[in-house]
């Protein structure tokens, strides 16, 4: 949590939630700065949801405080917490007309009607709806009805911004634009953001600060690098960046790389100062982009599979590997050439600067 | 096959349902109205002619006091519906699967006996020693049976009640339909709860009561036997007029006369309540 000098605008202490007896948070605190744009990220059902519902204060916590510029709002009803939220469905209200929908807020206030078209007009500009006042949402495309909803949640200028996976029902291209101007909007505004998706690209494109969340717990939080990088969890290291988790005993240490023996051959790895001793059993994480492949063992460093395949996806290839301990290895390769075919047997090893240690140390608190 | 043909025999598969609705719906409406400005004769009979002197005795006041009778029931039986069956409705519609079928079957139950039959239920109910004063006694709430049956509020409890499902299933219907998130993202804009039910929940559901207030305005209006059986021969409605007139009093035209203007004043007050509930959607909220 380097959240440096800034100001905590929202702090969750101790957040618990249960479902028919199912534990959806147990127990999350976190700590976010003003100005931050903070990616909640999770797989569905790992709480996300229910945490920003616990922000917005449309489901109470069973446990815990939420305190908002330091004052504990948990029992306050929605209408009194200064949040605002874009959900993902939009929640466009039917009935009403583009400007209606950014103006319900004001209306709801009593804003007067001339400061109400001023502003109304304002922030649809804001998101480049200024023509469509007079539109009701169903005339809207997809994209346009979800520009509708982040000025309708701006407009009272709230001073956390809560986005519920508002890109999910876009289509991959207009889902980056997206990603892209929400990130300019963002920094234009300075406003708090915190983003609910289960997309890694999208965390990874636009957070200042990841929280990765697994089992209502959080798994691992910190900038995108620094997750992809140094990935705590073989479950951080496979959700962020789908690295191969290998398994290994420690055999010896060689100043900062550590040599595992497996069922295959050997493997190296960095260590991270970590205090090891021979014979542990370890995990490492390492991408498949950074395993090279070859017809023979490289020295002594090496793992032996069988190549099962190959499927082009994404612009890339993918090729797995069945290695002789029974795990898949999946190796990534840009373009579509690749010289093996399935069957054939082969080596595996990388830098060992380019796989990393999982599973050592406890989640951070 | 070329694509206009084809559209020529989807047309035959259907013509039977027009040609049905033809004969049986608009045909007997049309002769309705023929008969109204026939020329009643001695008995049962009547003469083709063109007369407006069906139209002419409806003038008298004993008739224009059916009509008044009959439209005044009509309002009030609606708007007890609104009253109990939009809360009733709209509750219904936020309970679980699991409460939702339960009350879906009891408020159907009804439809599973002749409504004459319920009625008599309510006969014995209301009627001076019956079950409502009979409890009401033995409460110690009152000292002599009330006399309820053969009055106007006994022909109330009648209209209402049997009106009543066709209400809460309309409102029921569009509450079930409700997006709940529309209600979150007003409060989450700073709608109060009652702010966010008369901004959200009401107008979204309103099509969900207009359909009701039509499903039970328009039968209320005609309906006769309720009137007939809980209010005795007092109150006097139109439908009640209409039935007497087609048999014992024998006077045909007449009958198809009153039930001709008892329809066009259906449709001109069901014209002017759409306009209005038409206007006031469309002011919006601002």
């Amino acid at each position: 949590m380097e959240n440096g000098q800034a100001n905590i605008i929202l702090e969750l202490r101790d957040v618990t939630k249960r479902y028919d007896g199912a534990e959806v948070l147990a127990g999350i605190s976190l700590r976010v700065g003003e100005g931050e744009f903070v990616t909640l990220l999770g797989s569905s059902g790992c709480g996300k949801t229910t945490m920003l519902r616990i922000i917005a204060g449309l489901t109470e916590p069973d446990g815990g405080s939420v305190l908002l510029e330091g004052r504990d709002v948990v029992g306050d009803p929605p209408e009194k917490r200064g949040v605002n939220t874009v959900f993902q469905s939009y929640a466009l209200f039917p009935h009403m007309t583009v400007f209606q929908n950014v103006a319900y807020a004001l209306c709801i206030r009593g804003v007067g009607r001339r400061e109400i078209e001023q502003r109304v007009g304002e922030a649809l500009s804001l998101v480049q709806m200024g023509e469509s006042g007079r539109k009701t949402p169903d005339q809207l495309s997809g994209g346009q009805r979800q520009r509708v909803a982040i000025a309708r949640a701006l407009i009272n200028r709230p001073k956390v911004l809560l986005l519920d996976e508002p890109l999910g029902a876009l289509d991959l291209q207009l889902r980056r634009q997206m990603q892209y101007e929400l990130k300019k909007l963002q920094k234009q505004l300075g406003t708090t953001f915190i983003y609910v998706t289960h997309d890694q690209e999208e965390a990874i494109n636009m957070s200042d600060r990841i929280v990765l969340l697994h089992r209502g717990r959080i798994e691992q939080q910190g900038t995108p690098n620094d997750i992809y990088d140094h990935p705590r969890t073989s479950y951080a290291a496979q959700f962020v960046g789908s690295a191969n988790i290998l398994r290994g005993t420690a055999e010896r240490v060689e100043g900062d790389t550590v040599i595992l023996r497996t069922g295959g051959g050997t493997m190296r790895c960095r260590t991270d100062g970590l205090p090891l001793a021979p014979g542990d059993a370890l995990a490492l994480a390492v991408r498949g982009e950074n395993i090279a492949i070859s017809r023979e063992p490289d020295g002594d460093a090496g793992v032996r599979g069988v190549v099962e395949g190959n499927t082009f996806a994404g612009g890339m290839l993918r090729i797995p590997v069945r290695l002789d301990d029974g795990t898949e290895a999946v190796i990534t390769r840009q373009g579509i050439h690749f010289d093996f075919a399935a069957g054939e047997t082969v080596y595996l090893s990388w830098q060992p600067d380019a796989a990393v240690l999982v599973d050592r140390r406890e989640a951070e608190p | 096959m070329k694509p206009r043909q084809r559209r020529e025999r989807w047309w035959l598969c259907v013509a039977p349902l027009y040609l049905f609705t033809l004969l049986f719906v608009l045909g007997p409406v049309l002769y309705m109205i023929a008969v109204s400005f026939a020329q009643n004769t001695a008995g049962t009979g009547f003469r083709w002619a063109f007369t407006l002197e069906n139209f002419a005795k409806m003038r008298d006041g004993v008739y224009l006091n059916c009509f008044r009778e009959s439209l005044r029931l009509a309002l009030s039986t609606t708007l007890l519906n609104v009253l109990i069956g939009y809360p009733f409705g709209y509750f219904m519609g936020r309970l679980g699967a699991r409460g939702k079928r339960l009350m879906l079957f009891l408020v159907m139950v009804p439809f599973w006996t002749s409504s004459l039959i319920r009625l008599y239920g309510w006969l014995i109910i209301l009627q001076a020693k019956g079950l409502l004063n009979n409890v009401l006694l033995a409460l110690g709430l009152i000292r002599e049976p009330l006399k309820i049956l053969y009055t106007y509020p006994a022909v109330l409890t009648g209209m209402v009640y049997g009106l009543l499902p066709f209400m809460i299933l309309a409102v029921y219907t569009s509450v079930e339909k409700m997006d709940w998130t529309l209600v979150e993202a007003a409060r989450d804009l700073g709608a109060t709860p009652a702010r966010a039910f008369l901004t959200i929940t009401l107008r979204l559901t309103l099509p969900g009561l207009m359909s009701g207030v039509i499903l039970t305005f328009v039968p209320s209006m005609g309906l006769f036997f309720i009137a007939d059986l809980l209010g005795g021969n007092k109150i006097v409605l139109v439908g009640s007029l209409i039935q007497d007139q087609m048999t014992r009093g024998g006077n045909q035209p007449f009958a198809a006369a009153l039930a001709l203007v008892l329809a066009v004043m259906t449709t001109l007050l069901l014209a002017l309540y759409r306009r209005a509930t038409h206007m006031s959607e469309l002011e919006g909220m601002l």
